[in-house]
């Protein structure tokens, strides 16, 4: 009797003091003082680009602006997926996650849905740039209505469209093409009737490289990426199996067969497409978009044909009236929160202050040393960058000067697709041309919102790309003759089969359920 | 055996062009990488087949051997070789020594020794040990925990045992330990054995790239390999690869800087190869036959 009685009151007295000492750390009494308490940040994150040190200048300037201990790890891209298994399996869950938005998304998904991530729906509103992001982006990040991650920017309507060789149209005397039948025309003239003019029969229509990239299309309606068209029952279709895909293939097939797509595109991977075909001086028609093209592709060109000029072709109009390019998913990469940050909301507003400054949108005219908060961001003028021409240059980033390299976000959210103004980032007068040509082709014309960017397929993350890239491969096949084009149905359903009718039933599941509707913007 | 028939001659023939063949697919490589790496972007987009630069560049080289990265990583790496063979041999041969001795419970340890070479724990169990000895973000987290091969071990003790037990006995009459059987006897006895497994283990070292991705996240300590790797994919071109197929252009690459980083980086160690060759060779056949 008097041993349990002490039991209890051990017990009530372990409660108290569990009780007392949780008041303690409540949140309350952090937000009071949370302004001025130095909290440790921990993140984690890949780069395309150089990897500047751990203790770099621009990592102490974090530290000073914003109060905090500033931990950021990189990992290299290739390995990324395993690094960050391996840190969240063995319990290392850094404050600030890091994410590849398309070839990745199993994991974000399978740990959102363990409860892994701070649900952010409640902060959205307090910060400007989280505010200007559109709901169909947002979209892309919830689950079960939380929102799990931060998506970083990438241009909504800035994908990848043809391009044209201008100057050979103008050669040949030849108008830009606005539907498939003059397209036609133009690649079999590209191919025959000698668009560089130099008298030898070395050119040809339009580059093609293994696995049908880059996937040519002259709006949504024909885009084999896209879900645009629906089947029987009702679901929509990912454009790859639609009827105005085989269309696309049987054209492809009779352009093969004249001689105006390269013989050997099947083992040609893109970057031999890009250099060894096309800035080579080879092929009349590539696809480019206006954001970061590399202006050493267009000078190796231009040392071959010093006139070489590219223009966009503008998107035609299909059978059903309809007429504009696909829109891309308006995001790439992202950022998603701790769920261990759940108590500590003053620790969340700081890590999502540091989010927002690197997310702030500057128009070029603000963006040299006279705005503090750029100067500060690039790390002073002199110092982490220089003007060059009017336009801000990082100098050296493996030295880690600026805070730029070592921000949890560092893509300005633009208001709008043009507000960017690309077309300023390029020196070289051709490229400056064909992105400002590019932007202002976007500016007038519609896009179609692709349904798939805003919902997850399990099955499409597990083995899309792959049986995709299949499909894509046996549709080669068809272009240059080795399958007859009857085997359609037979290619078609053997991507049903190996799981293509799970994704279009799961896609459609989501989308139904977040009620999201085929829309052109 | 004077007189090979025509036959014979043939067989020869086909043998020595079909070697030549292979010898020449092994070299096609480095060779078309030697030659991107000195050419101008220009060279490399224009022909279909580099074999020869039409003009001299340095510029790749420049660039890699001007960034900090490269040449601190190479230190980093030679380091780590240097300091991880000599732990490897050191701990390998003592270990293989005790085996080779009929001291108590040596069976139970060398059963537990082979079963590591069967059964491993996965990365992640691994990741958490060499967390909680707090060795992550060190370079001992390189070289502790791949201290001792496996089969390096059970290699090295076949050979030990294969020396005659009387120079055990003669020593021990002269009034030798152990230590001073180990390293007067022993090790002086045993140079080819050491010779050959300190080139497996250095080697090993020199391309370890995965372990240092997982457990070093300080840029300044990463290797060479895994610099290289980040190289590679800075001037990275492919699309499929970034995943952005449908958003960006692929930048082509400074191609010729991917190819001078590979070259620095695969030649040191080239250049130690054929010069060790003799004890591969032997290495190979360590323990094979037992007296």
């Amino acid at each position: 009797m008097k041993a349990s009685f002490k039991k209890i009151v051990r017990f009530m007295t372990a409660v108290v003091l569990s009780v007392s000492l949780f008041a303690c750390s409540s949140p309350e009494a952090g937000e009071t003082d949370s302004k001025d308490r130095k909290y440790t940040i921990t993140s984690i994150d890949f780069l395309y680009s150089d990897i500047p040190p751990k203790d770099g200048k621009g990592i102490e300037r974090i530290n000073k602006r914003f109060n905090v201990d500033y931990k950021r790890d990189y990992g290299i891209y290739t390995e990324y997926k395993e690094k960050l298994t391996t840190r969240m399996a063995s319990g290392e869950i850094p404050d600030v996650i890091g994410f590849e938005s398309q070839m990745d998304r199993s994991n974000f998904f399978k740990w959102a849905n363990q409860g892994a991530f701070l649900p952010l729906n409640d902060y959205i509103d307090e910060y400007p740039t989280l505010k200007s992001v559109p709901p169909e982006v947002w979209n892309a990040v919830t689950v079960n209505g939380k929102i799990y991650a931060i998506p970083k920017y990438f241009p909504e309507h800035y994908l990848n469209t043809p391009v044209i060789r201008k100057d050979w149209l103008d050669h040949l005397d030849l108008k830009m093409p606005t539907n498939y039948k003059e397209l036609e025309e133009v690649a079999i003239a590209f191919t025959k009737d000698d668009p560089d003019g130099n008298g030898k029969d070395d050119t040809y229509g339009i580059v093609v490289g293994e696995h049908l990239w880059p996937h040519y299309n002259f709006g949504a309606y024909w885009d084999p990426n896209a879900w645009y068209h629906k089947n029987g029952k009702g679901q929509l279709i990912p454009g790859v199996i639609s009827e105005q895909q085989k269309e696309t293939i049987q054209r492809m097939r009779n352009w093969y067969k004249e001689g105006a797509i390269n013989k050997d595109f099947v083992l040609t991977n893109p970057n031999e497409a890009n250099t060894k075909e096309f800035y080579a001086g080879k092929a009349g028609i590539i696809v480019r978009g206006p954001v970061e093209m590399r202006e050493a592709n267009m000078e190796a060109l231009q040392k071959i044909h010093p006139e070489a000029e590219l223009a966009p072709i503008p998107p035609f109009k299909a059978p059903d009236g309809s007429q504009g390019y696909t829109a891309g998913s308006g995001y790439y990469m992202m950022n998603a929160l701790s769920a261990e940050l759940k108590d500590d909301p003053g620790k969340v507003k700081r890590i999502l202050d540091i989010i927002d400054f690197g997310r702030r949108f500057y128009p070029w005219e603000n963006r040299n040393p006279e705005n503090e908060d750029f100067d500060w961001l690039y790390g002073r003028e002199g110092e982490g960058y220089e003007m060059k021409n009017g336009t801000p240059t990082l100098t050296d980033p493996v030295k880690g000067r600026a805070p730029y390299h070592y921000m949890l976000d560092n893509k300005m959210w633009a208001p709008s697709n043009e507000a960017n103004h690309f077309w300023k980032t390029y020196q070289n007068k051709a490229y400056q041309n064909l992105a400002l040509e590019l932007e202002k082709m976007h500016k007038e014309t519609r896009h179609y919102s692709n349904p798939v960017h805003q919902v997850y397929s399990e099955t499409d993350a597990r083995k899309g790309l792959e049986i995709t890239r299949k499909l894509f491969d046996e549709q080669a096949k068809i272009i240059t003759g080795d399958r007859p084009v009857s085997d359609w149905n037979k290619i078609v359903k053997a991507y049903l089969d190996g799981g293509g009718q799970s994704i279009i039933d799961e896609v459609n599941q989501e989308v139904k359920e977040k009620n999201i509707g085929p829309e052109w913007k | 055996m004077k007189y090979r028939g025509v036959t014979g001659r043939i067989a020869d023939g086909i043998n020595a062009v079909a070697l030549l063949l292979i010898a020449f697919s092994m070299l096609f490589p480095f060779f078309y990488i030697f030659a991107v790496s000195f050419s101008s972007l220009e060279d490399v987009i224009r022909s279909d087949l580099l074999l020869w630069p039409t003009e001299w560049v340095t510029d790749a080289y420049e660039y890699v051997l001007n960034s900090d990265q490269f040449v601190r990583s190479f230190f980093v790496t030679v380091y780590v070789t240097v300091v991880g063979t000599f732990v490897n041999i050191l701990f390998t041969a003592t270990m293989a020594y005790g085996l080779s001795r009929p001291v108590p419970g040596r069976r139970i340890i060398l059963f537990m020794v082979v079963f590591t070479l069967l059964f491993q724990a996965g990365m992640i169990p691994t990741y958490m040990v060499v967390k909680e000895t707090g060795l992550i973000d060190t370079l001992w987290s390189l070289i502790l925990p791949v201290a001792i091969n496996p089969f390096n071990l059970i290699v090295m003790r076949q050979f030990f045992l294969n020396i005659p037990e009387e120079l055990h006995e003669a020593a021990i009459i002269d009034g030798a330990n152990h230590l001073q059987i180990f390293s007067r006897i022993i090790l002086p006895l045993s140079k080819p054995a050491l010779a050959a497994f300190s080139l497996f283990y250095a080697v090993t070292h020199w391309n370890n790239y995965f372990s240092a991705i997982l457990y070093i996240n300080d840029p300044a300590k990463w290797p060479l390999q895994v610099v290289l790797r980040q190289i590679v994919i800075v001037n990275e071109p492919d699309a499929a690869l970034r995943g952005a197929q449908r958003m960006m252009e692929n930048p082509p690459p400074p191609e010729t800087v991917q190819m001078a980083a590979i070259l620095l980086t695969t030649l040191p160690i080239l250049f130690v190869y054929p010069f060790l060759q003799k004890y591969f060779v032997k290495g190979v056949m360590l323990g094979s036959v037992k007296e």
